[in-house]
């Protein structure tokens, strides 16, 4: 993704282990992972609906959502739970120091 | 237990013993739902501080009343019981069944009491502040109370004490809770609301007058039900608990779609479905702001008919409730219009009483407001991102229009009746 700017997002303290945080960056919702010290970002909103994923469970590599129950693979954004069939945006993620920045596509830089 | 957003009562009712009244929903979500399983009759008469609802969702009971107009409900499936606060209560189930109460997050007070045989006469009342001692907690301590004192027995028997497990569930009740609490706390999300109420005398006030218990069936209630999210029972105040029924499958169903921002929460109940979706007995909670209907694009949700009950508690007078409806464009999803509004207040003028009761749910009757903001108006319906211009929003199938026009007429009518019944009186 070589048009992406990347922009500070969090801490990397701030992402617990095992669990989602959510964020704001560039006027978008983003939710961050981290899964075994690895920090992932995925496009905030359930692509089924307008519903926060940051409000959902992280069950393993996994994150539901907290409408109707969706699952998507955190490390590769696939749905994989009905009623979600829509793929999420993975964005890519850089750690400068101690934080975590966010390439969200289309920004340039 | 781990306690999410959502629980399927008839999957987790087997773990479940009698009148456990366990809290199945996360720290946080008001109203709470509690789940109890209950074959013997409840020991004692319930009082809350605040008001509750119950719901038979298997079996069936009758729920005994003191000190009510209402002395008793046989309850079936499907039956809603409203119990306004204050109002001592009990369940008598007349075969094994399932119970889910709503309730306060923080409830308040409560207690429980014991009167003379069929009578309103009270023995003795046990009242506890629940943000100092769980309910589970209380019921124990007030049955033991109750068995070591035979004056507050006034000759009724022992109660056995054997079938509850009450300071079980105390313990599970405070480690889930602390678990959330600590997740909360990872996570960098606000602490959850506490009881800050000053500490008052253990005096449950008696029901609100113009309160009283009520029954309603959901099935019965849906089938003529003029718009999604009517209301079963008559109580708008501050505090009280609203649940409304959505039924799908009607006129070819519930077409458009927005999402839908509100200050307190909504849970929703599968009451029933010929398909897949809402799974019958399921309760789930979605966040504050939420997609409703089926977005543009997505594979429609494998539902056929169904019912879903979806209440919620009304806040009080200190926490203004407000809503919004927000609309997408159907092509490149960027928002159209958004339309904030109170959530206690009719849109425009209504004529007649302005009593509660008569401007029914204001969020059907805003809903039909923002659907006519958004159909009148094609510069509304106009994306300013692409360019699109959005078909106008299918209103007719919610049935919010019909329900403000027939709120209106209500009101009007009303008001005609009173005054000639004043002028008939004078």
């Amino acid at each position: 993704m070589t048009d992406a700017k990347f922009i500070p997002a969090a801490t990397v303290a701030s992402v617990p282990e095992g669990d989602v945080i959510g964020v704001e960056v560039g006027g978008r919702k983003i939710a961050l992972f981290k899964l075994d010290g690895m920090i992932y970002a995925l496009e905030g909103y359930c692509t089924h609906g307008h519903a926060e994923l940051a409000g959902g469970y992280v069950e393993g590599d996994r994150i539901q959502c907290p409408m109707h129950g969706g699952m998507f693979e955190i490390r590769t954004g696939k749905a994989v739970g009905d009623p979600c069939t829509v793929d999420l945006p993975v964005l890519p993620v850089r750690i400068e120091g101690d934080q975590v920045l966010v390439g969200l596509p289309g920004e340039g830089g | 237990m781990q306690r999410k957003n959502t629980f399927d009562t008839y999957k987790d009712a087997p773990a479940r013993g009698p009148y456990d009244e366990m809290p199945m929903l996360e720290l946080g979500i008001d109203p709470q739902v509690h789940l109890s399983r209950n074959a013997i009759a409840q020991p004692f008469f319930l009082v809350c501080e605040g008001d509750t609802m119950i719901v038979q969702m298997a079996g069936e009971a009758r729920i005994e009343f003191r000190q009510s107009p209402v002395k008793f409900f046989d309850a079936e499936l499907g039956d809603f019981v409203y119990v306004p606060g204050g109002t001592p209560h009990r369940i008598v189930p007349k075969s094994p069944s399932i119970h889910l109460r709503y309730k306060a997050m923080l409830p308040g007070l409560e207690g429980v009491a014991w009167y003379a045989n069929g009578s309103d006469r009270e023995l003795g009342r046990v009242v506890w502040n629940c943000a100092e001692e769980l309910p589970q907690e209380g019921y124990f301590r007030a049955c033991r109370a109750f068995n070591d004192d035979p004056k507050l027995r006034g000759g009724l028997p022992q109660i056995d004490l054997a079938p509850y497990r009450w300071a079980a569930l105390a313990d599970e009740i405070r480690q889930a809770e602390a678990g959330e609490i600590e997740r909360a706390k990872r996570r960098n999300l606000p602490p959850f609301k506490t009881d800050t109420r000053a500490k008052r005398d253990l005096a449950i006030k008696p029901p609100p007058a113009d309160r009283v218990p009520l029954k309603t069936n959901c099935f019965t209630h849906a089938r003529s039900a003029p718009a999604a999210l009517s209301p079963l029972f008559p109580y708008f105040a501050p505090g009280c608990i609203v649940p409304g029924s959505v039924m799908t499958g009607t006129q070819g169903g519930l077409r458009g779609y927005f999402v839908h921002r509100n200050t307190v929460h909504e849970v929703n109940l599968g009451m029933g479905t010929d398909g897949a979706y809402p799974v019958p007995g399921v309760v789930r909670v979605g966040p504050l702001q939420h997609p409703v209907g089926e977005k543009p694009g997505q594979a429609a949700m494998p539902r056929g008919a169904g019912l879903i009950i979806i209440t919620q508690r009304q806040a009080p007078p200190e926490e203004p409730q407000s809503e919004s409806t927000i609309f997408f464009c159907e092509k490149c999803d960027n928002e159209l219009l958004r339309r904030d509004y109170s959530a206690v207040e009719f849109p425009g003028a209504l004529e007649g009483p302005a009593d509660e009761e008569m401007i029914g749910l204001p969020t059907i009757s805003q809903s039909a407001a923002s659907a006519n903001a958004f159909n009148e108006e094609e510069a509304a319906r106009t994306c300013q991102k692409c360019g699109h211009v959005n078909p106008p929003f299918p209103d007719a199938s919610w049935g919010w229009e019909e329900y403000r026009r027939r709120t209106q007429i209500a009101s009007k009518v009303k008001r005609s009746l009173m005054a000639a019944a004043a002028a008939a009186s004078s």
